[in-house]
């Protein structure tokens, strides 16, 4: 493969449209280290996926306005924050269920990214019906 | 994208030759990056055994640490001489492995005496579900703590794994941040490459380890990049404040410096909303409120720059101390200065400065009303670095491709703040390093003591709090665990003679409720000698009038450490533990 075959791969990896992709991928990883079953490095290593690609991937997806070149360092610093604001808010108020809490961010996250993906493909079907 | 883009015609001249080199020498950062990480792999294995020394682990450990050190900074030089951004960049990254990857590689559980407090409210959420509210401050800002415990429930991680890796993680973290702010904020990329390559080396004040304020100053970094955006026209404002919200959840200071710093922006036309920072100011201003029965018990206005600046270390302490004291202060005074001239120059060459002065300086301000207990001045060296970076990173970049006395110059002056930093971030090593015999006998401790019941410590410094039960030892008394040197008033006594020891007893007849279990290690002496807390004869000395004194049992003997108990036989004079029949 060339060089500017990895480069555009490259480019639509870290573009915006690709976030709900990523946003998806990363909830997966979420709902695959809910598993009890499986051994801890590897529900670590999979939750830390989930946390710096799921949430911050949806809600990004959403960002219309951000520059492409920032949005590889902003997903996993708004991944971050919301964790540290969802499990902070739920020790605050005594709502401590972490296996859940998790769950239902992965589905919120693929969720909210489904609903970018049609909101983004929404203008293009707009525009070949006109 | 902006004027800092712009270059003059010499500049650009310099560049040109520099770039010309490029395919003759193309291999050489890489090569020396090589050699560095090359030095630091031989170094590594032998830190863990290295002496104790007041100078810290560059004196006593292997040289070819502070080789490997150096060698980066020659392979970043070479690399920006040359135009490789690419080099440059894994300098930066070669910077993280032999400066911060050392820290958790050569140590078997995280350093610092106080990451251990940090530990014992993680583990108190992840037992209980919630907070202890109004128990300490920590509790009232549990964002990385909720998280942690979050985590480690989920996944299986202990948390001290976590602690123990987050420094290099969090240095990974800013390299690639501050890279990406510095875009946003107009610098070109070998520019920007130089900017994070500052912050990465020269952060001496060792703020990295788990904390709130490391993992809120990764935060703020990320709202910087959006607030860099937001210099022109409004772009994503909303994330500003989403991200804002979780740092004020995280820690009590770093949200007040983004605060002035967004609010002199947004003043000086620099930041659109101009109304962004009144949304800020509603949300930080609102969980004080929420946690105001915590946050009044602390002075929350010091109107006193020059009090508020002194350092939380009173004490003179070892020559290596003092030593490496200085050091650091010359390096903070000489960064700020060269950020300051770097201001100037860019102003005269008529590039926008205003926006990065006020985000070098505005940390400054904070002094003004606050010492946060003699921490401030740390926290504005840790704020100011990333702006004083950006303004330094320019100059550092035409001189490094200038002619050759400028490239040498600035490459001197590189290696010896570098090392300057390196000594800074490494001079305290042996003070702050625990051990894990130390950590799981203060686990074991919190969790089979009588309580209620006192555990001192003689002097700092000790693994404090690192389990869930600590909460019921603070709610029993807060000060369960201050350390007698300061309860007492005997900093710098030698304890070899019957007034200090008497002074001493008497503060512990005087509890109620329940024993005292005082502890006296290695590391006590290790740390109170070199910050000049005690003097190195005092802990033997009070040890050993201890052991002579029937009214103390030892309940623990170790070659690091004793734990005395006070006496329960009915022999005991009853002027030592008058209140623990009582709690009987």
């Amino acid at each position: 493969m060339t060089t500017s075959a990895f480069s555009s791969i490259r480019i639509a990896m870290f573009t915006r449209s690709a976030l709900p992709a990523w946003a998806v991928a990363g909830a997966v990883c979420g709902l695959l280290a809910a598993i009890p079953a499986l051994p801890s490095v590897a529900r670590g290593v999979l939750l830390a996926a989930f946390v710096f690609v799921a949430p911050g991937a949806a809600i990004l997806s959403w960002a219309r306005t951000l520059p492409s070149n920032t949005v590889a360092a902003l997903v996993p610093v708004t991944g971050l924050a919301v964790i540290l604001m969802v499990t902070g808010t739920a020790s605050l108020i005594g709502a401590w269920q972490p296996r859940l809490t998790l769950i239902v961010l992965a589905v919120l996250a693929i969720a909210i990214a489904l609903w970018a993906k049609t909101k983004q493909a929404a203008p293009r079907h707009a525009g070949a019906a006109s | 994208m902006t004027l800092l883009s712009t270059r003059t015609t010499t500049a650009g001249a310099h560049e040109a030759a520099a770039v010309s080199e490029r395919g003759r020498w193309n291999g050489l950062p890489w090569l020396v990056l090589a050699v560095a990480i090359a030095a630091w792999a031989i170094a590594l294995p032998t830190l863990s055994r290295a002496g104790v020394s007041q100078f810290g682990l560059l004196a006593s450990g292997s040289p070819a640490l502070i080789v490997s050190i150096l060698l980066v900074v020659l392979g970043f030089a070479v690399a920006v001489r040359h135009g490789q951004v690419r080099a440059a960049t894994a300098a930066a990254v070669c910077m993280v492995i032999v400066q911060r990857v050392t820290v958790s590689a050569a140590t078997t559980v995280p350093l610092y005496s106080w990451t251990y407090k940090h530990l014992g409210v993680v583990d108190y959420i992840g037992a209980h579900g919630h907070v202890a509210n109004g128990v300490d401050i920590y509790q009232g800002w549990p964002g990385l703590f909720a998280a942690t415990a979050w985590f480690s429930k989920v996944s299986g991680v202990a948390p001290m794994t976590i602690a123990h890796w987050f420094t290099p993680a969090m240095h990974l973290a800013l390299v690639a941040l501050v890279i990406v702010m510095a875009r946003t904020w107009g610098a070109r990329p070998l520019v920007a490459v130089t900017a994070s390559f500052l912050v990465e080396s020269l952060n001496w004040v060792g703020q990295d380890y788990y904390s709130p304020q490391a993992t809120a100053l990764v935060l703020a970094i990320g709202l910087l990049i959006v607030v860099g955006l937001c210099r022109e026209k409004p772009v994503a404002p909303w994330l500003i404040v989403a991200l804002f919200a979780a740092i004020t959840m995280t820690h009590q200071l770093t949200p007040y410096w983004l605060l002035l710093a967004t609010g002199l922006l947004a003043v000086t036309k620099r930041l659109k909303p101009w109304w962004l920072p009144g949304i800020l100011a509603v949300i930080a201003g609102g969980y004080l409120l929420l946690n105001w029965h915590v946050a009044s018990q602390f002075p929350l206005l010091s109107l006193n720059p020059v009090a508020n600046a002194q350092s939380n270390i009173t004490t003179a302490g070892s020559f290596g101390q003092v030593v490496t004291s200085r050091v650091v202060r010359v390096l903070s005074l000489s960064f700020w200065a060269t950020a300051a001239i770097s201001a100037v120059i860019e102003r005269r060459n008529r590039r926008p400065v205003l926006a990065r002065v006020i985000l070098a300086f505005s940390s400054f301000i904070l002094l003004g009303g606050q010492g946060y207990g003699g921490e401030a001045i740390f926290r504005v060296f840790l704020y100011a670095l990333p702006g004083c970076a950006l303004l330094a990173a320019p100059l550092a970049v035409r001189m490094l491709q200038g002619r050759i006395v400028a490239r040498s110059v600035v490459t001197v002056a590189a290696l010896v703040a570098v090392a300057a930093s390196a000594q800074g971030y490494y001079g305290g090593w042996f003070a702050n390093r625990m051990t894990p015999d130390q950590v799981k006998f203060s686990e074991q401790l919190l969790q089979r003591a009588t309580y209620p019941s006192y555990l001192t410590v003689a002097a700092p410094v000790w693994p404090e709090r690192p389990t869930a039960r600590y909460v019921d030892f603070a709610r029993f008394k807060t000060g369960y665990d201050y350390p007698m040197v300061y309860a007492a008033k005997l900093v710098g006594s030698h304890f070899d003679n019957e007034k200090d020891y008497d002074a001493f007893i008497h503060l512990i007849a005087d509890r109620k409720g329940g024993p005292t279990y005082l502890i006296i290690s290695r590391q006590m002496e290790i740390y109170d000698t070199y910050f000049g807390i005690l003097p190195p004869d005092a802990l033997q000395n009070l040890r050993d009038r201890m052991l002579k004194d029937p009214r103390w049992t030892v309940v623990f003997n170790s070659t690091e450490f004793i734990v005395f108990e006070t006496a329960t036989s009915s022999t005991e004079p009853a002027a030592i533990r008058p209140a623990a029949a009582e709690a009987k």
